[in-house]
């Protein structure tokens, strides 16, 4: 009876650990939607078809090889699907090189991390540049001496002078000094605007300073506009740009991590300012119930929104109902009063493309090549037409929606986390963010959100 | 055929194998990982550095973990009484001989089998939304109930409320249907001979059906608690503090969002599985203990 009993019990802990447990991807059952189950669906293995080899390419071509590349992109995005073109030009132009792709979506972060150290062959895998930093850094093979080489999209002109300066130069920050990842489809985290509105009531330069921002709000109000919103996917935006101003991304991460840092004074200005703004009706009446994406596309349909804090994937995200006419706008986070930096300082980040230090040399070529050609042939500015995305190439023509952004971008020279350092820790985030939410709707004070953003 | 000591090894012995790679492997390595710290998930064995209970001990003392194993026992609790009562109510109903009752019974069931993700942006996007698609909203604005028009469904006070509804929704029919099954196996001579003796409704309800599906009564209530402990993709959905689980917390820790890739700790989110399953186990026996089965002949 007692071994029965124990056998029961230990079954039921076997059966639940498993459940929870066993995981690690995820956990069965019916809540676990989007782990193992989920990215299971939406892993998709694409192998892009060879069309015509060997009629378009080149002579005495060297390169050869089989890629295996993981990709961020769910296989349905616009992304993906520029990916897939380039990829079948590619190997058109190098029959030899054959290149397999597996796109995970986001997930392709942990994935791929968990796949190489079982020993998946993977050659090539992209993500956002600070996940390939904190996670696949020790498999990265060194594509520093790539840079300096010319190609067949370079025009004779080294590579390194063909794209975007400042995102090589953000590789290297991470990497110590070296590029051990090709980025491709920058983003950055700006204020984004309806034109129209601007136009509509009088507003014919952008904000540079605080003051300059709250007249342009109450000039918008004042119109019958809302001038500001924000959702649950971008709730830090707000409060986390203007600590990034007032005290730099560095401060606001170590903020972000530890509690005891929040009897810091700075953090009660933030958060006051952000309360004046509230207080003076600036904000979405709805904005604390704006559960994902809700607000990006009333931005765009209700067209009574003037400002949204958000990144360069906006006008990609919400182009299915975004209404003829509708006119973008852009431009950085006013400077704040005794701030640290200004317009030259912003939120942004890039995807990029690495290479697993494991590759033969002869697939690490081909996978560089693959790299160069996306980013500065026709298919770098096929991102910014198709999948309204930031071009590397130089040349290359920025989309209409984000003209203004450029202006931004280009002017960086110093960077924030991607979503502000208030973002970066696991522990705190939620919190936080709900905190901000809560101060954008008017249902908090500002000591009262230093009381509950710092209670983690 | 005989039973000899080789027919049972031959026998057992591939449910075994399996039941020790798929179950008692997991388990274990788990467990082990809970004691030590590491980089990833996959790194090897020879890579972890061992921290004893310095894990369990960071993680009792994360207010985030705090918060989300308050919240799953709310969760439990409150729509535990809520959806094992629909089902019970709705089985009721549903074993009458109404007018279309196999369609009734399989419009409830139907939620259960959508994946709990696409229910969850369901009831976000199309009911709860304040947007022109809001049904809610439309609804109340319609009947002309403007304080209910007004509710805001989604803001972080009402959140846990509205993520609540829609679990009972897509869970209800899964328990009705077991129930179900369990009062079409009374038999009807039971009913026939109380309502001679002039049993209503109510009594026959509480003094033949209850008693004679009170084991699956039981077996309701532990399926529930292990459901509702691995609570996941709707609290992904709809993310916010009060609506944050274990669960959560563990995927978080595990593989951490996008933009917080630094915080990955598999060694917390070992030790967070951990704390769930014993959670689960010690819930799981007190509710067998307390729901006992009685044997009728029925």
């Amino acid at each position: 009876m007692k071994i029965r009993k124990l056998f029961s019990v230990s079954t039921a802990v076997v059966v639940t650990v498993s459940l929870l447990a066993g995981c690690g991807g995820g956990a069965s059952g019916s809540d676990s939607g989007t782990t193992a189950a989920a990215v299971k669906e939406e892993s998709t293995t694409v192998e892009v078809s060879q069309t015509d080899s060997g009629d378009s390419a080149s002579e005495g071509d060297e390169l050869s090889g089989t890629i295996e590349y993981w990709s961020s992109w769910g296989e349905t995005e616009s992304q993906a699907k520029v990916l897939q073109e380039a990829a079948d030009a590619f190997m058109k132009l190098h029959p030899d090189v054959k290149i397999n792709f597996t796109f995970n979506g986001r997930d392709n972060r942990y994935l791929v991390q968990s796949a190489l150290e079982t020993g998946t062959q993977i050659d090539v895998m992209d993500a956002n540049i600070d996940n390939i930093q904190s996670l696949w850094t020790d498999h990265l093979l060194d594509l520093s001496d790539y840079m300096d080489k010319a190609y067949d999209t370079t025009d004779g002109k080294p590579y390194k002078e063909c794209v975007m300066p400042s995102m090589l130069e953000l590789t290297k920050s991470l990497f110590d000094g070296k590029i051990k990842c090709i980025p491709y489809i920058p983003q950055s985290v700006l204020i984004f605007c309806n034109k129209g509105i601007f136009e509509e009531v009088g507003i014919t330069e952008y904000p540079k300073t605080w003051d300059q921002f709250k007249d342009a709000c109450a000039k918008i109000k004042a119109a019958g506009y809302i001038p500001l919103t924000s959702d649950e996917q971008r709730k830090f935006t707000w409060v986390g740009y203007y600590l990034d101003r007032l005290v730099g991304d560095e401060r606001v991460r170590e903020i972000a991590a530890d509690s005891s840092q929040w009897d810091d004074p700075n953090i009660l200005v933030a958060a006051k300012a952000i309360e004046e703004l509230v207080s003076l009706g600036y904000f979405d009446p709805n904005v604390a119930s704006n559960l994902n994406q809700a607000a990006e596309q009333d931005f765009v349909i209700n067209g009574n929104i003037a400002m949204f804090l958000n990144g360069t994937w906006l006008p990609n995200e919400t182009s299915e109902s975004t209404p003829e006419g509708f006119k973008w706008g852009a431009f950085a986070y006013p400077e704040v009063e005794n701030g640290i930096n200004g317009a030259e300082a912003g939120a942004y980040s890039t995807y990029a493309i690495a290479v697993n230090k494991d590759v033969s040399e002869e697939v690490a070529d081909a996978a560089v090549a693959f790299a160069v050609y996306l980013t500065t042939s026709e298919y770098d500015q096929m991102f910014s037409d198709v999948a309204k995305s930031i071009p590397m190439s130089l040349d290359a023509t920025w989309p209409d929606s984000l003209l203004e952004a450029r202006e931004v971008i280009n002017n960086y020279t110093e960077r924030f986390t991607s979503q502000t350092g208030l973002s970066t820790s696991t522990n705190s985030s939620t919190i936080i963010g709900d905190a901000c939410l809560k101060l954008y709707g008017g249902e908090i004070t500002a000591e009262q959100f230093v009381e509950q953003a710092s209670d983690f | 055929m005989k039973q000899t000591k080789r027919s049972i090894i031959v026998f057992l012995g591939p449910a075994v194998l399996l039941y020790v790679l798929v179950f008692f492997y997991p388990v274990l390595r788990t467990s082990m990982m809970s004691l030590f710290e590491m980089n990833n998930i996959s790194s090897p064995v020879r890579e972890w550095g061992f921290v004893g209970f310095d894990n369990y001990a960071k993680l009792l003392n994360t207010q985030l973990f705090r918060i989300s194993m308050i919240n799953i026992g709310k969760i439990w609790l409150f729509t535990g009484i809520a959806t094992l009562g629909l089902a019970m109510l709705l089985a009721l109903i549903l074993t009458q001989g109404l007018k279309f009752q196999k369609f009734f019974r399989a419009s409830v069931y139907l939620p259960n089998v959508i994946a709990a993700v696409a229910v969850g942006y369901m009831w976000l996007l199309f009911v709860f939304s304040k947007s022109k698609f809001g049904l809610l909203t439309s609804l109340f604005n319609f009947l002309g109930w403007e304080k209910m028009a007004q509710f805001q469904w989604l803001s972080g006070e009402n959140l846990f409320l509205s993520m609540c509804i829609a679990y009972v929704f897509s869970n209800t029919g899964y328990f009705m249907m077991m129930y179900i099954a369990a009062m079409e196996n009374i038999s009807q001579d039971y009913y026939d001979s109380a309502l001679i003796e002039g049993a209503n409704i109510f009594q026959r309800f509480l003094y033949i059906t209850l008693p004679l599906i009170k084991g699956v009564l039981g077996m309701s209530t532990v399926l529930w608690t292990t459901r509702t402990i691995g609570f996941f993709a709707l609290a992904q959905v709809f993310s916010n503090t009060s609506t944050f689980t274990p669960m959560l917390y563990t995927y978080r820790t595990l593989f951490a969002t996008e933009a917080g890739s630094e915080s990955v700790n598999p060694g917390i989110a070992a030790a967070s599985a951990v704390v769930m399953t014993l959670t689960a186990v010690i819930v799981s026996q007190s509710l067998k203990h307390l729901i006992r089965t009685e044997n009728y002949e029925i």
